[in-house]
Parts: structure tokens; C-alpha cells; sequence
């Protein structure tokens, strides 16, 4: 993670500097996540992202409403406040870049933010125009991530975001997945393409990717995004009023949510996941598993076992 | 899976009356008129309803689904083509062909049209409040979907003669439609409009059935 370079147009929000808009990069300082937070490496660089990021997945995508805006914007001041770093968003959101913008230009500690977004159109030439709108609508002049979402024309926009990449708009490049679908077509490009990041689902229930995709990243030097960490709250739906092991707390679990994090973010190969709420409280659940111990391998299993038990 | 949730739609409704108000209050003396023309019918009244129907249906599509709705709801962009084109279809039979005409008086239907246009003028604004979500007034006849497919089909239903069969097809769409949202977002009320638009189409189909049949008879 580095010091992000902001537009005109959060420039001026920002601090009102029309003077200093435009005339160099500003450089936030990194926001000070806890000492103790868990991050992981990206593979082939020394840039560490804490384990926990921020999806937007319908929890963003709330329009113009300036009450919900300033909600979720509360809700992404907490992110940072608790350490966090990758935001991960898409045009598939609805509103969810313009409110992420939004929120961005609003609140002090964006410092470490990690900016991560995807380009979702069957067209080529319109990927790179709905690029710029994305960049526009965070406020951003580059993204740290891009990601072909859904694997849509990956054969096209891989090429745009290759040359985006030696061009300085983007540092990573990234597929992404979803729901447990197409996964022999990203483990084929993950052998094939030239590759930073990958984007799949995994969680306690759903564990396919332990068998081929996560293995496989580890060993091509992928970094891994895990979506759908609660299966979109369904997991809670199932779980939330059985109680919790006796010996959650041996891997400072205080909640499902953190025993749901922690058993995704304890895989060697996982970089990050990304669960998406609208609440402060949630926000503040979620962040608690960036800190404490991690299961080892024996825990891990016993958490699948325990959650398959109930 | 929607890309927003009820509060996020309630809300949505919310600032979409605001920034078009006062039209709301236009939308209600049109669709007053309209009813008026249906009940006291004139030779120029079936091609001013039918036009009156198409601008609603064009506003639903090109104001609600593409200009506003599309901010928060990606399937939007497929839904808006969908209203227009049946604004395009009632202009082109209604008002261009003059195939549409009504008589609410003569009408055997009184009763299921009554019930139909009834809810799409009153109740259907205030679902949300029924949902927990407020009692301002949310979907309006004319400028948004749910209450105009039930108008329209109410309307429909007092036609003379038979419903040109094409202008039944995309309302179909947009109940299912609407019906989609009410389950993907678990909220029963707002199945209502869907499932009495339902009722109503099929009340049309079998109107048109029993005309055909005393045609040949």
C-alpha cells in the first residue's frame, strides 16, 4: 500500500486547496492500523494488506440519499479506523463507486486505503471508458487494483489493464469469480495469464477452493481475494442463534463473524477477504478479526466440523 | 440477488416523489381524466386515454427506469426499453390505429376494473408503510411502475370489444418483473401489484374469449 494520489475533484473537497489541486499528487499518511493486525504479503512484493478488507456489494448502493450516504460513510471511517485497507467495489454495484467517492472525500484517515475495482462489460473499448468513470466516481487517479469481473471478456480487458499497468493507472491486475461458478475456466487462466490477483469464494460451507484454486495460487505467487465470506448473511441466517464452540475463544473468536473470518483468512494462500456490511456494529464485529490468533490447521478443521455439526 | 435492499427502495422512492413533485399531483388529475373519458366516453376519447396511457408508460420507462431507477438498480437499462415499448405499442394501436375504445358504463368488467384502479390509485402508494417503511407516498400512478400496470389493466379491462392481444404481453413482462422484486426482497406486500396484474390479464384473456365467442354466435 502506498500514499494515494487523489483528483482534482477530491483534492478540492478535501481541504479546498484549489492552489495545490492539480498541481501535484497529494501523499495521505497511512492511517495507523493496530499494532497487532494480521496482514499478508503480496506475493512478489513487500506490500501488506491487513487480512480483512470492505465489499460494497448492495451495502453501498444506496443512491442519492445524503442520510444513507453519510451512514455508510460512518461505516467506512470505521473500516479505516480499525486498520482496514482494501476497498472492493464494482460498475456492477449500482451507486456503490459514486457512494464510496462520496465517502472517501468525507472522512480523515483514507491514508491506507487500497483501492480495488473491476471492469464488467462485454465490450473492450467500453471497459476503458468505464474504467475512467470508476476512477472519476472514487475520486481516484488510479486504482491499486483492477479486476475483469466475472471473467467477462477477460481476453480483452486483460490486454487493456496490461497496458494500463506499464502506463501507471493501475499497479495489479486481477480476475474475479463469484458463487463457486466457472472455476475450472479461472484455474485455467490462473496457469495461463499473467496474473496479480485473483478473486474467488470460499467460506466455511463452501470450501471447493481448497482443493484446486487455493493450492494453485499459492504456487503460481497469487495473491487471493475471498468473496462471499457470510454467503451473502447466510450463514448467520443459519448460525447466529447456535452458540459458539467453547473454544472459540482460543482463537479470539468473540462472534460468528470473527469465527467465519478467521477460518478464511487462516488459509496460507489467502490474502484478504472482503465481507460488505451497512452497519457500524457489523463493521466494527468484522474488524475484530484482524487482530488475535489465527487457527492452525487441526482448528480449522475442527471449525468446519463444529459448523457442519450444528 | 438485487443489488439494494427494502430501505435502500423506500428511500429511493423517497427522493424520486421529491425531485419530481408537484407531478404527482398532475399524475392524479390525468389519471381522474382518464377515468372521466372511460366513463363518459366521446368519439375522440379512446385516442386521448390511449395517450394518455403511453405517456404514463413512457414516463415509467424513460424517467423512472432509465433516468432515475438505473442509479441504484443495474437491470434497470433492460427494464426502461421494456415500458417504453409499450408506450410505442398503445400509441401505435390506441392513438395512430384507434383500435382502443371504452365504456366503463356498459362494461360487464365494472367490478374487477374498479378493483384494479382503486388499489393502483390508493393503496399501492402506501405499501412501504404496510412494510414498516414510512407512510409517505411511494410508487404513483403515471410516474412509476407498479401502480400504472394495474391502472393500465384496469383500463384495459373496460375496453369495448376485444384487448388487442399485443398490448397484454409486455405488461405480463412487468409483472413479473414486479414480482421478482417483491420475493428476492421478501416483501409480501409489494407482491400485491403483480398478482392482482396477474388476475387482471387473465380477467382480459377470458373477457376477450367470451366476446369471440358470442362474435360467432
Amino acid at each position: 500500500m502506498q500514499g494515494r494520489d487523489y483528483s482534482r475533484r477530491s483534492v478540492l473537497a478535501g481541504i479546498g486547496g484549489a492552489a495545490l489541486a492539480g498541481s501535484f499528487p497529494l501523499r495521505f499518511p497511512r492511517a495507523a492500523a493496530p499494532e497487532n493486525a494480521i496482514t499478508r504479503a503480496i506475493p512478489g512484493t513487500e506490500e501488506r494488506l491487513p487480512v480483512i478488507g470492505m465489499g460494497s456489494w448492495i451495502t453501498f448502493n444506496v443512491g442519492d440519499n445524503e442520510a444513507l450516504r453519510q451512514d455508510r460513510t460512518a461505516v467506512l471511517q470505521s473500516f479505516f479506523d480499525r486498520g482496514g485497507a482494501m476497498v472492493d467495489s464494482s460498475p456492477m454495484y449500482g451507486s456503490s463507486p459514486e457512494v464510496i467517492g462520496y465517502a472517501l472525500q468525507r472522512i480523515e484517515n483514507v491514508g491506507a486505503l487500497f483501492s480495488a475495482s473491476k471492469v464488467w462489460t462485454p465490450l473492450q473499448a467500453a471497459g476503458v471508458e468505464q474504467m475512467a468513470e470508476s476512477r472519476d466516481a472514487w475520486g481516484l487517479r488510479r486504482f491499486d487494483l483492477m479486476q475483469v469481473h466475472n471473467l467477462l471478456n477477460w481476453k480483452g480487458h486483460l490486454e487493456t489493464l496490461r497496458r494500463d499497468k506499464a502506463e501507471g493507472r493501475i499497479r495489479y491486475i486481477g480476475i474475479t469469480t463469484s458463487h463457486g461458478r466457472r472455476h475450472e475456466e479461472m484455474e485455467e487462466l490462473m496457469r495461463t495469464e499473467e496474473l496479480d490477483f485473483v478473486q474467488f469464494t470460499y467460506n466455511v460451507l463452501d470450501r471447493e477452493a481448497e482443493e484446486r484454486l487455493l493450492p494453485l495460487a499459492a504456487d503460481k505467487g497469487l495473491a487471493v481475494i475471498v468473496n462471499r465470506p457470510f454467503r451473502r448473511k447466510e450463514l448467520f441466517r443459519l448460525y447466529q442463534d447456535q452458540p459458539l464452540p467453547d473454544w472459540a475463544g482460543e482463537i479470539d473468536c468473540a462472534n460468528w463473524a470473527q469465527f467465519f473470518l478467521k477460518f478464511i483468512v487462516s488459509h496460507p494462500a489467502v490474502t484478504c477477504t472482503i465481507p460488505a456490511t451497512s452497519q457500524v456494529e457489523h463493521m466494527r464485529e468484522n474488524m475484530g478479526a484482524l487482530t488475535g490468533r489465527l487457527p492452525d490447521a487441526a482448528q480449522r478443521q475442527e471449525m468446519a466440523r463444529y459448523v457442519e455439526s450444528l | 440477488m438485487l443489488p439494494y435492499t427494502p430501505e435502500v427502495l423506500y428511500a429511493f422512492l423517497d427522493g424520486y416523489n421529491a425531485a419530481l413533485w408537484p407531478a404527482q399531483l398532475l399524475a392524479y388529475f390525468l389519471a381522474l381524466a382518464a377515468l372521466w373519458l372511460a366513463w363518459r366516453p366521446t368519439p375522440s376519447s379512446g385516442r386521448t386515454l390511449s395517450l394518455l396511457l403511453a405517456f404514463a408508460w413512457g414516463v415509467c420507462g424513460g424517467v423512472f427506469h432509465l433516468q432515475h431507477f438505473q442509479s441504484i438498480n443495474i437491470f434497470s437499462q433492460y427494464f426502461g426499453p421494456v415500458f417504453l415499448l409499450q408506450a410505442l405499442l398503445l400509441l401505435w394501436t390506441g392513438v395512430i390505429r384507434g383500435r382502443l375504445a371504452f365504456a366503463a358504463r356498459e362494461s360487464g368488467e365494472l367490478g374487477r376494473a374498479g378493483v384494479l384502479i382503486l388499489v393502483a390509485l390508493v393503496a399501492v402508494p402506501f405499501l412501504g408503510g404496510l412494510a414498516g417503511h414510512g407512510w409517505s407516498p411511494g410508487a404513483i400512478v403515471g410516474l412509476a411502475p407498479a401502480p400504472t400496470l394495474l391502472f393500465t389493466l384496469g383500463l384495459l379491462l373496460l375496453c369495448t370489444g376485444r384487448t388487442p392481444r399485443h398490448l397484454l404481453l409486455l405488461p405480463l413482462v412487468a409483472a413479473a418483473i414486479g414480482g421478482a422484486e417483491a420475493w428476492l426482497l421478501r416483501l409480501p406486500w409489494e407482491g400485491l401489484p403483480p398478482l392482482l396484474a396477474l388476475l387482471g390479464l387473465a380477467a382480459i384473456l377470458l373477457r376477450n374469449r367470451r366476446i369471440a365467442r358470442s362474435d360467432r354466435t
